[in-house]
């Protein structure tokens, strides 16, 4: 394997290895979407690189929103945003890795809590709900096909639901998904300051 | 030979779920994520017409897509794009390349070689990927939206096998149900 980049809770930078539309000329339908999609400049290179399949980009979006909206019965944001840094950890994206620390860190209020998550790995010290989250995670990050009943580890921590297992796989899938677009599309780099 | 039509729930019908199976129940408690995750598939596998195919074919697809089935392993899924492979009349030798063990081999078209040597990369190692490996991509002949809905495709893939192994941790059995009456499930 690869080795890994380094992880940080500062926003890292990504630049496309590819022409965005803008660069190239978007359609009325590539600028469009683009626009709904962000207003913000930071990150609007990847969705107008993604752009270049509007109709697929578009489908994408609204699962990858769910994905990590949380809902009644299920997993709370928090739990979500932590299986979204913990994929991103195994999988070595260190973009969506600060994101979704920064985004965990803002739910929680809990600044410093995930750091030996980025430091060290999925084998850092957690507490016991967290390492039964990120146990589950990793495993079905890292090779989904072994997985058994047997394996639904949340359910040896108090507090998971079926309903949250889904929430927290769903959310970990999504990002196998996103991690994957953001390595193979672009490159990263560390150092400009975050708008 | 039975005629191709569009597969109103991927997932379901790949896992041939019960309605009333556990993960369906789950499924229905989570209709927005489950109809989203549908649609993606569909964008990606059952595009409408030529427009929006772009410069990636339907044999294409489905040959990177069993290539993902083969090194997951997703028998199910292999399976149910090998049936869209023959239902499509592609040759038995392509087949059995995106079906091989090994990495795929220079024998094959440039292209179609070229397409699932990047499916093994991002499978496999996603770190790993450089620019070098899409430019490998554009002098197979792939342009820049070709490459794009290459790398959603496979992409989609991989969040597509892991949606597939979390339904299959809620099977229909005397075993799960008699944990389900007892599991903390709740309804919202």
């Amino acid at each position: 394997m690869t080795t890994l980049p380094r992880f940080t809770v500062t926003a890292v930078d990504w630049t496309p290895w590819l022409p965005t539309v803008e660069e190239v000329g978007a359609t009325p339908e590539q600028a469009a979407l683009v626009d709904e999609i962000t207003t913000a400049p930071a990150g609007r290179a990847y969705w107008a690189t993604l752009a270049h399949d509007a109709p697929v980009l578009r489908a994408r979006h609204r699962l990858f929103r769910q994905s990590l909206a949380g809902s009644p019965g299920g997993a709370p944001k928090s739990d979500l945003e932590l299986a979204a840094l913990a994929t991103s950890r195994v999988n070595g994206c260190a973009y969506c890795a600060a994101v979704h620390a920064r985004a965990y860190e803002a739910l929680t209020g809990r600044t410093g809590r995930i750091r030996p998550l980025l430091d060290e790995g999925v084998d850092a010290p957690l507490d016991d709900h967290d390492r039964a989250l990120v146990d589950f995670v990793a495993k079905l990050t890292r090779d989904p096909a072994p997985l058994t009943p047997a394996d639904q580890a949340p359910h040896r921590a108090p507090g998971f639901s079926d309903l949250a297992i889904f929430d927290v796989a769903y959310a970990a899938a999504m990002f196998a998904w996103a991690n994957r677009l953001l390595q193979t599309l672009g490159g990263q780099s560390y150092g400009s300051t975050t708008p | 030979m039975t005629e191709r039509r569009p597969a109103a729930d991927a997932f379901a019908e790949i896992l041939d779920l019960e309605p009333d199976s556990p993960a369906s129940r789950l499924r229905a408690d989570r209709p927005e994520i489950t109809q989203y995750a549908q649609d993606a598939y569909a964008s990606l596998l059952e595009p409408a017409g030529p427009a929006d195919l772009g410069g990636l074919d339907q044999e294409e697809r489905e040959l990177v897509a069993l290539r993902v089935a083969t090194l997951t392993p997703d028998p199910a899924l292999a399976a149910w794009h090998r049936a869209r492979l023959d239902r499509l009349g592609t040759s038995r030798e392509l087949t059995a390349a995106a079906a091989a063990a090994d990495p795929p081999r220079p024998a094959l078209p440039a292209r179609l070689a070229a397409i699932l040597r990047h499916t093994d990369l991002l499978i496999e190692d996603p770190a790993a990927a450089e620019q070098p490996d899409l430019d490998a991509l554009t002098d197979a002949g792939l342009d820049s939206r070709a490459i794009v809905t290459l790398s959603q495709l496979i992409a989609f893939l991989s969040f597509q096998v892991r949606v597939l192994a979390l339904l299959r941790l809620f099977p229909e059995t005397p075993e799960t149900m008699a944990t389900a009456k007892t599991s903390e499930r709740t309804t919202p």
